[in-house]
Order: structure tokens, then sequence, then C-alpha cells
């Protein structure tokens, strides 16, 4: 026998025995088969001890996946649950203290890690980072593997796509448009932050058992504003990209570039498909050329006629009808009309003929649900537009660009062209570095699993050799990390390398521009750590360049002045910190009109409002804030609930302490449910503690300690992922760490109390200085917990300390003063006693 | 970039046509990339996973490549199949010429290789891989099949199992069982 004969027959036969699950089986089968040929026997021995057992076993597919049971960054690979077009999905499971976190965990496919798609999945980190809103599915982290393949942690959304959860519970057709109506809602919030998602379809869209919807996958979105936009907008023309065609709208197939006006056509199908049960074309998916003439030349069928046709892999029409309880005829009769109209609209050939913005098509649908007469047709058209683009300049601007807005074409068009070729080749050098910073964390491997953060420290080191020569791009390069820092909530990693970019040489100079932002970016950062004075300097400084040129840096001088108001507040100016704010509100209304960042104004404004003691006011402009978010559909996103939680704080300063619980409540769960842990989730504990601590009278002893009691385990959870989630020096850990050592002090935990109280005077001392209210509580706390442990003379002098804070505070002085009071009278009565 | 753009496939193709042959090397690695996308989107029953351009760019090259009119394959299957075929001998051949031009030395992989990113080993001696995989098909076609598949389409195991028809399992094995035996058989003699 040759060698290659006995390669053959060992080949076979080690084939033959894979099929054989039972060992002893096996063993008597290969036995029996080279009785007499021990080379081709030993050969077939040695082939099958390579082989581990479960990796052949398909039944048994999760022991293949080496990845199952092990870490990636923070989170534990738990299962896989599915796989799209570029990539792995696992559930990933955190555990803190008190909370389990359930992600799901996107990885790019082994065998094909092509720079594209690597560079859609940093795009998609990148995108996401930037929207938060409770439809969305949010991004928590991202790093890279140990085998060199990024991965991103989502948001886990536990759901059914929209058309099965509607046809599962039955749901007619009326109760279906009112759902679609958060479905526009999450999409008019992405274009609101110059997102589009260009694939939405029914697998992008889930519902979850409560009906909440949520939309995943902007995995191809790609940014109509902001730094990436040339450069997607370059790569765009005549690049392919992915296309789901039943959803695509006709320009689509044509590659040209894509916009809102794409996503509203989606948006139309997904609506035809959710009244009707099928497309609006019957298309075949085996050709493609065939469906693109379709969708370019027919139009669509009424949705009264589609609903009686067979479609294949759809259910049959009676079966469809069944699903939404109703008839053929009564079924006719509701579609026929304006919600035909509305979908005509919705699915127009051209992008210009179509609704100019989700809201506009969630408009015509809540007139029809109403039963009012909606605005499909005729001649309101241009003066709904006008209106629109009063409300939503810089939208529509950009819209325009992409010929979607009817309106103010040629002068945004323009100024569109120019920054995209002066933008193109820094935003090109940025994504390249980011790209280089992540194949490097990969590539270096070892026992260490680089998180997204490490990778952009690694790359923040090299940033500065790497860039010797060309200090332009390098800067840029710094400063766009710094952002994606700020983004990622790490104040620490941003600071470090703003650091290093303001001590470049030669910036000062010669790019005065990133210099200013970068002093601007370090006051933020400087503000969040508890450095208001040196968050001042560089304000001052970044603003003074600013003003030089004041109607060229109009949009970094407003926005700065949120930064400012809160400096200035931390220095205890709450009357000036007041007027700034009022002044950008005045400016943001009148140049933008009613937006979020007038929300966040609001919000600015009620808390410095809060601090100067005008707590009526405070409510007041809460109450305006909350109501502008509810209005734009986003009173559960981040800055809805800040507002609610603010809302919550001027209630407890107005001793409306059950309307606090109440507000600090809906805070903590909303977070918990769609946010997960971070400082505000800390900080929203930490008031419902302090709130639910008030609803009992001062002189009900029994009842303060078990209101105690309950808010010991909040007050834990709330220090715990302060900690694990912020700077130590942040504010919320600084009034978490008093108030817990008040709690223990006054349950007995001394021990407890104590460390909580040192840490808190010591971070007071170190950060806040003696005039904050901080450091007033602070030591207050810690003259509580030596009053507890007789330690009377110690006690005295944290009073006086927490006195002489407390009046320099103005007006809120009076809140905090009286606190002291029971502590002396109880040190009093010790002395006085014999 | 492993990016593809019908407009430089379609440059690249114009070149090749025009008697450049180097144009190949340009245009292989591109055409790849796509005819991977397409086959996982065929495969997992959303063919919209490549513009219509791409698809009939890709057809056209294949084609053209292989030879043949459009009408002797009846399904992406057969042409995916057919595509596997055409990679292998497209590989071997580049390096058989670069082992004779070289005089000797392993094979390694050049960028031409590597900007296809197919799952191939560093290092392996693709003329015996060759050699092994006609082995392979006398022993088992399947197997074969699958390894092609696998190595030089790029396609997932599951991906195979769906293209050939064949129980995901009886695909694992094939390939588990194949890659072990020319891991041994590739292996430089101790």
């Amino acid at each position: 026998m040759t060698d290659r004969d006995l390669e053959r027959s060992a080949l076979a036969l080690f084939r033959a025995a894979l099929d054989i699950d039972d060992e002893e089986a096996r063993r008597r089968f290969i036995e029996a088969r080279c009785a007499t040929q021990p080379a081709v026997r030993a050969r077939v021995e040695r082939l099958l001890a390579g082989v581990d057992a479960s990796e052949s076993d398909a039944a048994s597919h999760e022991a293949v996946d080496g990845l199952l049971g092990t870490q990636l960054g923070p989170f534990r690979v738990v299962e896989r649950i599915g796989k799209g077009g570029m990539g792995v999905v696992y559930r990933g499971e955190r555990s803190g203290a008190d909370f389990v976190q359930t992600v799901a965990i996107k990885l790019i496919r082994r065998g094909f890690d092509f720079d594209d798609v690597e560079a859609r999945f940093l795009r998609e980190r990148r995108i996401l980072a930037r929207l938060t809103h409770p439809n969305l599915a949010r991004l928590i982290d991202g790093g890279v593997a140990p085998d060199g393949r990024p991965w991103f942690a989502l948001e886990f959304v536990d759901g059914d796509a929209i058309t099965r959860w509607c046809d599962a519970r039955r749901l007619d057709v009326r109760a279906r448009v009112r759902l679609f109506l958060d479905v526009c809602a999450a999409v008019q919030y992405a274009h609101g932050q110059l997102v589009v998602h260009r694939d939405l379809k029914p697998g992008n869209i889930l519902v979850g058992d409560d009906g909440t919807v949520r939309l995943l996958d902007f995995g191809i979105a790609r940014l109509l504003g902001g730094d990436e936009d040339a450069n997607a907008t370059m790569t765009l023309a005549g690049s392919s990209y992915a296309l789901t065609p039943e959803y695509a709208a006709p320009e689509q197939f044509s590659g040209n570039a894509v916009g809102v006006g794409a996503d509203i056509y989606a948006l139309g199908v997904i609506l035809y498909e959710l009244v009707s049960g099928v497309g609006p074309y019957t298309l075949d998916r085996g050709d493609l050329a065939a469906a693109e003439r379709m969708v370019r030349e027919s139009e669509p069928q009424p949705p009264a006629q589609a609903i009686s046709r067979d479609a294949s892999g759809r259910p049959a029409p009676a079966t469809r009808l069944e699903a939404r309880r109703t008839t053929l005829a009564s079924f006719r009769a509701l579609v026929r009309g304006d919600l035909t109209r509305i979908l005509g609209k919705a699915l127009a050939k051209e992008p210009e003929r179509r609704y100019v913005s989700a809201e506009a098509f969630a408009g015509d649908l809540a007139r029809w649900l109403a039963g009012a007469p909606v605005q499909v047709s005729g001649n309101r058209l241009g003066y709904r537009i006008s209106k629109f683009v009063k409300r939503n300049r810089i939208a529509v601007a950009i819209a325009g660009v992409l010929g979607l807005g009817l309106v103010a074409t040629t002068v945004s068009e323009r100024i569109q062209r120019q920054n995209a070729v002066a933008e193109s080749a820094r935003a090109n050098a940025v994504r390249d570095y980011i790209l280089l910073m992540f194949r490097d964390a990969g590539a270096q491997g070892g026992g260490a699993q680089p998180t997204a953060r490490d990778v952009l420290a690694g790359g923040a080191q090299r940033i500065f050799s790497r860039y010797e020569g060309k200090p332009a791009e390098g800067q840029e390069v710094a400063i766009n990390l710094a952002e994606l820092y700020m983004q990622l909530g790490d104040t620490e990693g941003a600071k470090a390398l703003l650091e290093k970019l303001l001590e470049w040489p030669g910036i000062a100079t010669d790019n005065p521009g990133v210099f200013a932002r970068g002093r601007y970016y370090l006051a933020q950062v400087e503000y969040a750590r508890g450095n208001a004075g040196r968050a001042r300097a560089l304000l001052d400084a970044a603003q003074a360049w600013w003003l030089a040129d004041p109607a060229r840096h109009r949009a970094l001088l407003i926005e700065s002045r949120t930064t400012q108001a809160q400096i200035e507040r931390a220095e205890g100016h709450f009357d000036q910190a007041i007027a700034t704010l009022e002044a950008t509100l005045a400016e943001r209304r009148r140049t933008v009109g009613e937006d979020v960042e007038v929300g966040a104004a609001l919000n600015a404004l009620s808390l410095a409002l809060s601090e100067a003691g005008r707590y009526e006011e405070a409510l007041a402009r809460a109450n305006e804030g909350i109501a502008l978010y509810t209005r734009l559909g986003q009173g559960k996103s981040i800055s809805g609930l800040a507002l609610l939680n603010n809302r919550g704080n001027a209630y407890v300063m107005l001793k409306r302490y059950d309307d606090a619980v109440a507000d600090f409540t809906r805070v903590v769960e909303l977070r918990r449910e769609l946010y997960g842990p971070s400082p505000e989730f800390a900080a929203a504990l930490l008031n419902l503690a302090i709130a639910r601590g008030r609803t009992v009278r001062v002189d009900d002893e029994a009842a303060a300690l078990e209101v105690i009691r309950q808010s010991i385990p909040l007050l834990e959870e709330a220090h715990a992922v302060a900690l694990a989630h912020g700077s130590e020096t942040g504010r919320t850990i600084a009034l978490v760490r008093p108030i817990l050592a008040e709690a223990y002090a006054r349950v007995g935990r001394l021990d407890e109390a104590q460390r909580m109280a040192d840490a808190a005077v010591r971070v007071a001392d170190a950060n806040f200085g003696d005039s904050n209210l901080v450091t007033g509580v602070a030591y207050r706390a810690r003259a509580r917990v030596r009053v507890a442990q007789h330690r009377d003379a110690e006690a005295r002098a944290d009073i006086a300390t927490a006195k002489a804070v407390f009046g320099r505070l103005g007006k809120a002085s009076e809140a905090y003063l009286p606190s002291l009071v029971p502590l002396l009278n109880e040190l009093d009565a010790r002395t006085t006693k014999p | 970039m492993g990016e593809s753009h019908p407009d430089s496939v379609t440059r690249w193709l114009q070149r090749w046509r025009d008697g450049d042959a180097q144009a190949l090397d340009r245009l292989l690695p591109l055409v790849y990339a796509d005819l991977r996308r397409i086959a996982r989107g065929v495969l997992h029953g959303s063919p919209g996973h490549a513009t219509l351009q791409t698809t009939a760019l890709v057809h056209d090259v294949l084609l053209r490549l292989l030879g043949r009119a459009p009408s002797s394959f009846e399904s992406t299957t057969h042409l995916l199949n057919a595509s596997a075929r055409m990679m292998r001998q497209v590989l071997v051949d580049r390096a058989r010429k670069a082992t004779s031009e070289k005089r000797g030395g392993g094979w390694l992989r050049d960028d031409f290789e590597a900007a296809l990113e197919l799952p191939i080993p560093d290092r392996t001696d693709l003329a015996m891989l060759d050699e092994a995989l006609d082995d392979l098909e006398e022993v088992n076609e399947r197997m074969a099949r699958v390894v092609e598949l696998r190595y030089f389409v790029g396609l997932e195991v599951e991906e195979i199992a769906t293209m050939l028809g064949i129980h995901e399992r009886t695909a694992r094995r094939d390939w588990v069982a194949a890659r072990e035996w020319l891991r041994e058989r590739l292996a430089p003699a101790a």
C-alpha cells in the first residue's frame, strides 16, 4: 500500500467513524475495518484524536463556539442569539453589586473581516454613542476580542418583529397605526440627530411584551452631518451598500445619495405591510433587476385590493383578515380613501413628493386616527413645509442637499459642498486612525482584553509620535478622540488626551480653532470633575478667542453658555448663571426655535433657579421643559428624564415630598429599564432616598428610622454605581457619601458610617472648597457620626465648619442651617447632664 | 481596502478586456468580496445584500473568467460552485508560477491572495493543497466541495450546508474531518 493509498483509506474510514456517536461502537467499527492494516488504524486514531468530539457535532453548536462563557470587556458571553449579514450576535451579561445588565454583543465574523465591514462597525459604534432615545437600541461599550475581532455591546432588546408582534396579538388596523406612530417618533428623533437608517424593515423594528418599540441596527446608517458627513457622501456615490429590495426606495437601487426620504419610503412599506399583510409590490426575490423595475415603475396596489392578494411566504388573505379582527368589507371601507392616500404619499417614487419628515407622516396618521381631515394633498403643502423649515432649519437644509426639500436648497447646498471638500481629508484621517488603533490592539493579543477605552488610551499615547510631522491632522484626531471619550462618559480619559493636546508645541498660534475647542472641552471635563476654578479659566480663554469673530463662532458660543452657567453656579454666582441661561434661551428660541436644546437650557435654568432659592420659578421652568420634551416625543429620553429629576428637586425644596417621590421613582424605574447604570442613575437613586426621608414627620422617630433602613440599600446601590461609572470626585458621589454616612450613623452602623464620612470630607476638602454645599453636607455628616461616637469636641468642630460653609450659600443656607440645630441640641443635652 | 466599487470593477474589467493581464489581479479580490456578499445574501434568503449593479458585474466577470454563457448556470448555487473551482485553479496556478520563479522556497501569501481575504492558513502550500483536494475528491466528493467553498469562497459551514442542501451536522463533520486530514497531510515532514 502506498502512502497515498493509506491516506485515502484512512480518510474514508475517519469520516465514516465521525458519524458514529457512541465511542465503543466507533472503536469496534475501526477495529473491524482495520484488522489487517495497523498503519491505517494508527492514522485514523491519530486523526480522531486531533478532532475535538464536540467540534464535529453540530447538535451541540454552542460547544463549538469558544467565545461562550468567556469575558469580553466587562461582559460575560452567555449565548449566541443570532447572526446578521456581517456579524454574529451574542447575549452578554455584566454583573454588579445589585444589578445584572444584559446586552447584545455584535462581533465581526471570522473570515469576513474586510475593512469595510470593520469600518461599518466602527461607524455604527460612533453613531449610536450619539443617539439616546428610549425607542432606539443604545450603544453600551465596545472593544476588541482576543482574536482581534472588534465587538460592540448594544442594549439587549427582547422582542418580536413589529409585523409578527401585531399578528400574534391580532391588533386591528387602527391599533397597528397607533403603534406605528412610536416608530415614526424614533425615526424622527434619529433624523433630528442627522442620522438616517437606510435599512428600515420589520426585522429591525422589535416590539417587547410591554409594547415598547425598539429600532435596531444602525450599522449602515451614515451621518448626514458632523465630521463623517463628507466622507460618507463621498463614498456613497457609486459604492455598494446593503439594501433590502422590499423596503428600498427607488433611488436606493441606483446607488444614489440617500437621505431622509429613503427612510420615509421604508416606513411607508412597513405601514403598508402592517395594514395589509403583504408588501406594496410582488417582488421576485431571485430577480433583482425585475425587482428594481417594479419598484421604480409600477404603482403600489391599493391596500383594499392587496388584502386579497396571495403572496408566497405570507398568511392567506382570510388569515390576514382574521389577524386584524375584521372582514373583507369593513377592511376595505376602513383603508380606502385617506389611509390609502397617506400610504401613496409615503411611497411616492420621487423623494421630494414624499412626506418631508417622519413627523409629518405621523401627523397625518394621527389625524386619520382622530377622524380629522388629513393634509396629504392640496395646496397646504407649501405652508406646511415653510412651517417645518422654521422649526428644523438645520435638518431641512441638509435634507435639501439630498434633493428632498423643496426650499432653501441653493444656499445650503453650496455650504454643504464646501464643508464636504474641506473636511473629507480630516475625517478620513480620523477614521483611519481609529481603525488603526483597533487593529493594533487586536494584534497585541495576550491575556488582557482591551475595551474601547483601553484602545482609545493606547491610541492617545501614539497620536503624538505618529503625527509628529503633521500637527494639524494629529490635533484633529486628538480632539475627535477626546469627543469620543466624552461621549463614552470617560472624563478621565478625555482629560489626559486634552491636556496633551493643549501642550502640543505651537498649537496656540498654528491651530487656534482647535486650541479653543480643546480648552472648551477641557473646561467641561474639569467642571464634571469638580474643578470649577480651572474650568472657568479654560472657558474664559476659549470664549475670548471665539468673541474675536462672534458671527463665525456663534454656534459654539451659544453652546458654551450652558457650560458657563454651570460653572457660575458652582462658583456660587447663581444670579449670574440665571442671567446667562435666560439670555441663551432667548437667543436659541430666536435663532432656531423650540428644539431639544431649548429643553436643555430650560433644565439648566430650572436647576440654577432652584439653587438660588427661587423654587416656584424653578418648578415652572421644569414644567415648561417637560411639556416641550413630551411634545417632541422625548419624554423618556436622557434629557427628558434629567428634567423630571430636576422637577423632583424643585418639589423637594417646595416641601411637596409626595410629588417629588413620584418623579424620582419614575426616573429610577425608567433609567434602570432603559439606560442601565450610570452616574445619573446613581443620582436619581440618591434623590429618591432623600425625598422618601422627607415624607416622614421630623418628630416621628420610629417612622424616620424605618424610612432610613429602607433607604440604605438605595444609597448603597447609588454609591456602587457612582463609583463604578463616574469619577470619585464627581458631585453625585460627593453627595451620596455623607448621606449614606448619616444613614449608617442613625441605624448604629458606626464603623461604616465613619469610613463614609471620612471619605466624604476628604473629597470635599480637596475638590469642592469652603463655599460649596457639598462641603457643608460632608462636615455635617461627619459631625453626625462623631456625635454618635461620643467624640463631642470633634463633633462641635465639624458643626462649626458646616455652619460656616452653609452660611456662604446665600438663600439656600436657609434650608441647610437649621439641619445643624438638632446635632447641637444633642451635644448640649449631654454636657448639661451631671 | 476590501471595499468594492462597481466603478473600479468596471474599470479593471475594461482593462482586462483590453489585454492588461495584471488587471485580473486587481479585479479578482474586488469581485470576490462581492461574490461572498451575494452568496451570503442568497443563503440567508435576502438577496438584497448587494446592489443590482454589483450582482450584475460579478456575474459578468465570473462568466467571462469561466468562459461560459450565462444560460449554462442554472442557479446561483451552481455559479458559486463553479467560482470555487475557478478560484482554486487561479490561486494554484499563481502559486506554482511563483514557486518556479523563486526556485524552491515555499509559497507565501502575497498581496493578491491577502486581498482576497480567504480563510486559507498562512504558509499553506497551495500546490500540495490542490493535490490533496484531488485525493479528497476521489474519496468523498462532497468533502472536497465543502473545503473548496470554505477556503476559496469563504463561506461559513452553515452556509455551505444550505448551499449543498445537506444537514449542517454533516457539513460540519465533513469540514472538521477534511481539515484535520489536510492539516496532517500538509504539515511539513517532521
